[in-house]
């Protein structure tokens, strides 16, 4: 069934000619895109702003969300109003040379490719790609995998581009007999929407000429040779900028084509259709004042059809949000804090302390700020996916080394915050790489009250948890460096102890409102889940570290140590778990970062045991 | 102690409150739109003026009935030709509580004249009665360019404000068990 589907889109894309639109030679300079970016449209199950949706794609193809030269929206609108030169447009980035031969393209070192090249080469390369397609996709290399892969965003490429062609200027009549015949205007531009009202009457016409009751002329041959092409790019359905609009539509959002074509159209989806066309005249003649006019009323429009479907303030915060790559920002700064506290500690001024404090602290705010709009955008906490509990847990931790600073002013704090901020959100670029699409959740996640608690309650343990280990570092790298300094170890004792306690307290009980939720959705309070085990394993590992410190069993040598492979636990249950591949906790999965997990836990134990040794054989030589 | 219990109850509160806050905004994004399909009310159908083949025009205020039918149609379309007997009956029956504006989108009004006439004689309806209008979209200005509606059959129901309150795709029974929503 994938391999008829998959081969049935392939067709498509073979069959398909590009859209006939008009070539606009002039490049779309001055452009005002504010209004055209925050439109609505549904894509993924959310409603969201034409620029999520024109940076999800371009970065599906691309690889980044915006070109050397345009942004996101304005490559969004080439693609949707000049297809003609979109398609010879560099935008497909084909990073894998076995790929890049398998379809007889030719090398380039900045892997870029346009799909007037690629949809050539695809179509030369039928043969390969059929013989892919029945491999079972488990059994697929790598490379074969890339290669479908690419087909398939060429196909979503091709599909965006057709979006608006049933509105499109795509037809011309001059023969009158055939234009009064079909009781439309003789030398003026037409749509698909002009012609296909008289498809009947054109069909009797091509009938009439097969029986030989009429010559055909080439208008006619023409009109209806386009008029197929195009009707088939009615499979085009990723642009649903169309809301609601009757009681059986629900909360159903259609695009253009299945909108008029399966009648879902109102007379108020057609006034708004009317206005997309009047944007794109604007477009195709260059005429920046026409197009901000004409934009502006196609985005008040749709928010006045999607009623309660939509909300405008959102749509443009969320705009907003991603234009500000705030989470950058705040990496950037974590980065300076870090920088600037390693000049103070090899000994500049006071001056880098204080900058380094500052930085932190601003990168903190922007941190905050914007996983407090996020929040918003979603209307969930933020920690339903990986991606957002990485962001939310760097939070905590910063938050909380920011405190102990506050206390202690030893930098120690500083160096923790400024480390696990900008490597947590670090990290989080990577999964943010595909799009952070802000995607709507499993039916289980969805349901704001547990996810505010049992995982913001999870996830702040174990950025406690972080903290303790990360303090555990300097604890050893500390005694090793400056063994006389015993009052700052003591200090940092304590210090790795209190955020144990917190990392325990929030553990535990997150684990505990987890079961209660587990109790209500799945009907069983534990079920040895390999997620329930990774959050029970950090809870026992930290109780048995405290246990140990304060019964005394642990030294503080062997205590810190311990708390070094703390990290090493949080990282197995946060994300060791997900590499598993079973269990109901099923929405964090990914299969990428096992080398990367292993080469952490890998260092961060040769560390453990290399410094506690060295600290132990030191303290043995003085004795 | 205290000091970081207090930042940590402060953790919470911020947290809570932008949750709070967000439960409070809901409600108040989604008021002051038209929407064809909230509890606010139905959008109203434009004022439309549809023309008979010979030239008289009308609109779905002239009607002074409580529910109006606008149904679209062509003689080429055989489910249709199939649905309209029972659509004239039931709106005959209805004692003139419900109206019908049919609107024919041939491109030749001879075939929809032809297939009117033969319906009416077949089974034995009066297609000339206060509550029917038979208007003819002959350049699809009404259908295509204004309604979007290129597909037939099709009929929009507008209640006694003339507000349009479902379509029908395709075609409806229209009997007297079987009611459409109106």
């Amino acid at each position: 069934m994938h391999i008829i589907l998959r081969s049935f889109v392939l067709l498509l894309l073979l069959a398909s000619l590009p859209a006939k639109a008009e070539n606009n030679t002039q490049q779309n300079t001055g452009f005002d895109y504010s209004s055209f970016r925050t439109t609505p449209v549904l894509h993924e199950g959310r409603v969201k702003p034409l620029t999520n949706f024109a940076r999800i794609y371009l970065t599906a193809f691309y690889g980044k969300s915006s070109l050397p030269d345009m942004s996101a929206d304005a490559w969004l609108a080439e693609l949707l109003f000049d297809p003609t030169k979109s398609f010879e447009r560099a935008v497909f980035n084909i990073p894998n040379s076995d790929v890049a031969a398998a379809l007889n393209l030719p090398w380039r070192n900045n892997h870029y490719y346009s799909y007037n090249e690629l949809s050539k080469s695809i179509n030369a390369a039928q043969s390969v790609i059929k013989a892919v397609l029945a491999i079972d996709d488990a059994a697929r290399t790598n490379a074969q995998r890339q290669l479908i892969d690419l087909c398939d965003k060429a196909v979503a490429y091709l599909l965006i581009s057709q979006s608006l062609s049933i509105l499109q200027p795509n037809f011309e009549i001059h023969d009158p007999q055939l234009a009064a015949k079909l009781h439309l205007p003789v030398g003026q531009k037409l749509t698909f929407l002009d012609i296909f009202p008289h498809e009947h009457t054109l069909l009797d016409y091509a009938k009439r000429i097969k029986n030989k009751a009429q010559m055909p002329t080439n208008d006619f041959v023409r009109l209806i040779t386009d008029f197929f092409d195009i009707a088939q790019q009615q499979h085009s359905t990723l642009l649903r900028i169309i809301p609601p609009q009757w009681p059986s539509d629900g909360d159903h959002w259609y695009a253009p084509w299945p909108n008029i074509m399966e009648g879902h159209a109102s007379p108020h989806s057609a006034t708004y259709l009317a206005l997309w066309q009047k944007l794109e005249a604007a477009y195709r003649v260059n005429d920046a004042a026409g197009w901000k006019e004409a934009s502006q009323q196609v985005n008040t429009m749709a928010f006045s059809l999607a009623g309660v479907h939509a909300s405008e303030f959102r749509q443009n915060l969320e705009s907003a949000y991603l234009q500000s790559n705030a989470f950058q920002w705040a990496l950037a700064l974590y980065v300076l804090s870090f920088i600037s506290l390693m000049a103070w500690h090899l000994g500049l001024r006071r001056f880098f302390y204080q900058a380094s404090a500052g930085l932190l602290s601003g990168g903190l705010t922007l941190h905050f700020i914007a996983l407090s709009v996020r929040i918003i955008i979603m209307n969930r906490p933020p920690v339903a996916t990986l991606y957002e509990t990485t962001i939310f847990v760097s939070l905590i931790a910063v938050l909380l080394s920011l405190l102990f600073e506050r206390k202690r002013r030893d930098a120690s704090g500083l160096t923790v915050g400024s480390t696990i901020g900008a490597v947590l959100l670090f990290i989080s670029t990577r999964y943010a790489a595909n799009g952070d699409t802000m995607e709507m959740l499993v039916a289980v996640l969805n349901t704001n009250f547990w996810l505010a608690t049992h995982v913001v309650s999870v996830t702040m343990g174990y950025g406690a948890a972080l903290v303790a280990g990360t303090l555990g570092h300097i604890y050893l790298l500390s005694r090793w460096r400056n063994p006389a300094s015993k009052p700052a170890h003591s200090t940092l004792l304590n210090s790795i102890l209190a955020t144990a306690l917190i990392a325990a307290f929030f553990a535990t009980l997150g684990t505990i409102l987890g079961g209660i939720w587990a109790d209500q959705s799945w009907g069983r309070f534990w079920g040895w889940d390999p997620k329930e085990n990774g959050a029970l394993f950090v809870v026992l590992w930290l109780l048995w570290l405290l246990h140990g410190k304060i019964s005394g069993i642990l030294s503080p040598l062997a205590f810190a140590a311990m708390a070094v492979l703390t990290n090493v636990v949080v990282a197995l249950s946060w994300f060791g778990v997900n590499l598993l591949g079973v269990g109901l906790h099923s929405y964090g999965f990914t299969n990428h970062i096992a080398l990367n997990l292993g080469l952490f836990c890998g260092a961060e134990i040769l560390f453990a045991i290399i410094f506690a040794a060295l600290v132990y054989a030191r303290q043995r030589e003085k004795v | 102690m205290k000091a970081k219990l207090v930042s940590l109850l402060l953790i919470l509160l911020v947290f809570g409150g932008a949750y709070g806050y967000l439960q409070l905004l809901v409600p108040s994004s989604m008021n002051q739109r038209v929407s064809l399909n909230t509890a606010e009310g139905y959008a109203p159908f434009p004022p439309i003026s549809f023309h008979s083949a010979d030239g008289r025009s009308f609109s779905t205020q002239d009607f002074q009935s409580e529910t109006v039918l606008v149904h679209f149609w062509a003689a080429w379309c055989g489910v249709c030709r199939s649905e309209l007997p029972n659509l004239i009956k039931y709106v005959s029956n209805s004692n003139g509580k419900i109206a019908l504006l049919s609107v024919s989108l041939d491109d030749d009004y001879a075939d929809t004249q032809k297939v009117l006439s033969r319906i009416a004689e077949q089974n034995n309806l009066s297609l000339q009665q206060p509550n029917m209008f038979w208007a003819w979209d002959k350049d699809k200005s009404i259908s295509a360019k204004l309604l979007n509606t290129i597909k037939v059959p099709e009929t929009i129901i507008l209640n006694n404000k003339r507000e349009m309150i479902e379509k029908i795709i395709g075609s409806a029974p229209w009997g007297e068990a079987t009611k459409p929503a109106m």
